[in-house]
């Protein structure tokens, strides 16, 4: 029980941290084209390692983070986040995670993905979205590159034993 | 394997049941947007300090790094004939928009007491995390004395409108994103539009007849009229005119004056419907004057 109210507080204190870096330190620091989503990371780790119907409450929290932190809607990350997480936990015993190279691929790919979804969810103008083009590819390599380096991260916030189907 | 098809069976149906709940709160929070401010205003009791913290820290290395390692002089040179030359702006652009309304006034034989812009001061200390909606945090709040609807501007121009506000903190709505509109008027020739956001860096005029005389390079300023930004501020300036032969408006491209990206210091405007007025201009010329 203690155990399981630990990690509650450690996800959320993670969700916060991962937000502060991407809406504060990193956007100080690089330009908004290159900012890695840090929290479709942690919904990657969640789909990949844990798999279960908590790491999709997780993910779809995740996504909620981000709804709140832009002060305009609230559900589009939080639905592109969930969608992604199913997609990837059904997949997730076919791909080697162990890899960082296949990590990086999963993470350019999803962040693309999930990035498409939001534009549907939240009905923004066509004309947004391929203004935004060359953001998008920025951001799913930025993405891609900061994967592995903050699944790292995670394994040791939020410590999960990978379960896989032989 | 059966266990494990079952569970990814358990996933999807559970998936789409969040997925529906998501499309629910984003319907409900785009007819009651605030539902997503006051979210946002409690995320913020935690994460602004955090914020202000980080973008002092960094505020403090940036100033140490550009006043004392990279290249002092020009640096400093550069940043005050910069601020010099958008103080000229600003006068310029204050005394066309006094000559244009002398002349009307004077015509109609009446004159309006102009109100100055009264507001306070803020630092920019966060972004939206996504970038896809055109936000930014400012360190001022509702103890601050803010309220939605309010105009932020920079020296140089207009930088948007305050949508949120937490104690210690504010989200300011900029005019590139698309769901931002502004009342306008292009200067020259007192042509009314509606100035819309179109990602980084862009806006669009729209709502400009066929057949008004716009051109490349004219100045557009604020009406007055939307109730939220005060009259003859700068937003930008024409970047391309283009019309359509089957349709009843031209497509007017406007570049925002402000640069979004450089972004630090802005001004909150406290009174809506302030507009440019002598007391306003006599201060930017005895700034200019003791420079």
């Amino acid at each position: 029980m203690i155990k399981s109210v630990r990690s509650v507080i450690a996800f959320f204190v993670l969700c916060l941290i991962l937000l502060l870096l991407q809406s504060t330190a990193l956007g100080l620091l690089l330009p908004a084209s290159l900012i890695p989503n840090l929290l479709l990371c942690l919904c990657l780790y969640l789909a990949l390692f844990e798999g279960g119907a908590i790491g999709l409450l997780g993910s779809f929290i995740a996504g909620l983070f981000l709804d709140l932190a832009s002060a305009t809607l609230l559900g589009p990350w939080a639905g592109a986040f969930v969608i992604i997480y199913c997609v990837l936990s059904v997949l997730s015993d076919r791909i080697f995670v162990e890899s960082r190279f296949a990590i990086g691929v999963i993470a350019m790919g999803s962040s693309v993905a999930v990035e498409l979804l939001f534009f549907l969810l939240s009905i923004l103008s066509a004309e947004t979205f391929f203004s935004s083009w060359l953001g998008i590819v920025g951001r799913a390599v930025a993405t891609g590159i900061v994967a592995s380096l903050m699944f790292s991260v995670f394994s040791f916030a939020l410590p999960i034993r990978r379960i896989t189907a032989i | 394997m059966d266990n494990s098809r079952t569970g990814k069976q358990g996933i999807i149906w559970l998936g789409s049941v969040l997925f529906i709940f998501a499309l629910f709160l984003t319907a409900y929070s785009s007819k009651r947007p605030e539902v997503a401010r006051s979210g946002f205003t409690l995320l913020s009791r935690v994460v602004a300090p955090a914020q202000s913290s980080t973008s002092s820290v960094y505020s403090w290395f940036s100033d140490v790094w550009n006043g004392y390692i990279a290249l002092t002089g020009v640096v400093t040179e550069n940043h005050e004939l910069s601020k010099r030359l958008e103080l000229l702006e600003r006068q310029n652009a204050f005394l066309r928009e006094f000559e244009s309304q002398n002349k009307d006034l004077r015509a109609l034989l009446s004159m309006r007491a102009a109100e100055s812009l009264e507001g306070s001061g803020a630092v920019v200390i966060g972004y939206d995390p996504t970038s896809w909606i055109k936000t930014f945090i400012i360190n001022r709040g509702s103890a601050d004395g803010l309220v939605p609807r309010q105009a932020v501007v920079q020296a140089s121009g207009l930088v948007g409108q305050v949508i949120a506000v937490a104690p210690h903190s504010a989200q300011v709505l900029l005019i590139t994103d698309s769901s931002s509109g502004v009342d306008a008027l292009v200067q020259r020739s007192r042509t009314r539009g509606v100035v819309v956001g179109r990602g980084r860096q862009k806006c669009q005029m729209l709502y400009v007849p066929n057949g008004e005389d716009v051109h490349e390079g004219d100045v557009i300023i604020s009406s007055g009229m939307d109730g939220i930004f005060p009259k003859g501020l700068i937003i930008g300036k024409v970047s391309d005119v283009g019309t359509r032969s089957n349709g009843l408006f031209q497509d007017v491209d406007v570049r925002p004056v402000v640069d979004f990206d450089m972004l630090e210091h802005v001004f909150v405007v406290s009174r809506s419907h302030a507009s440019p007025s002598d007391s306003t201009l006599e201060d930017g010329l005895g700034e200019e004057r003791a420079q």
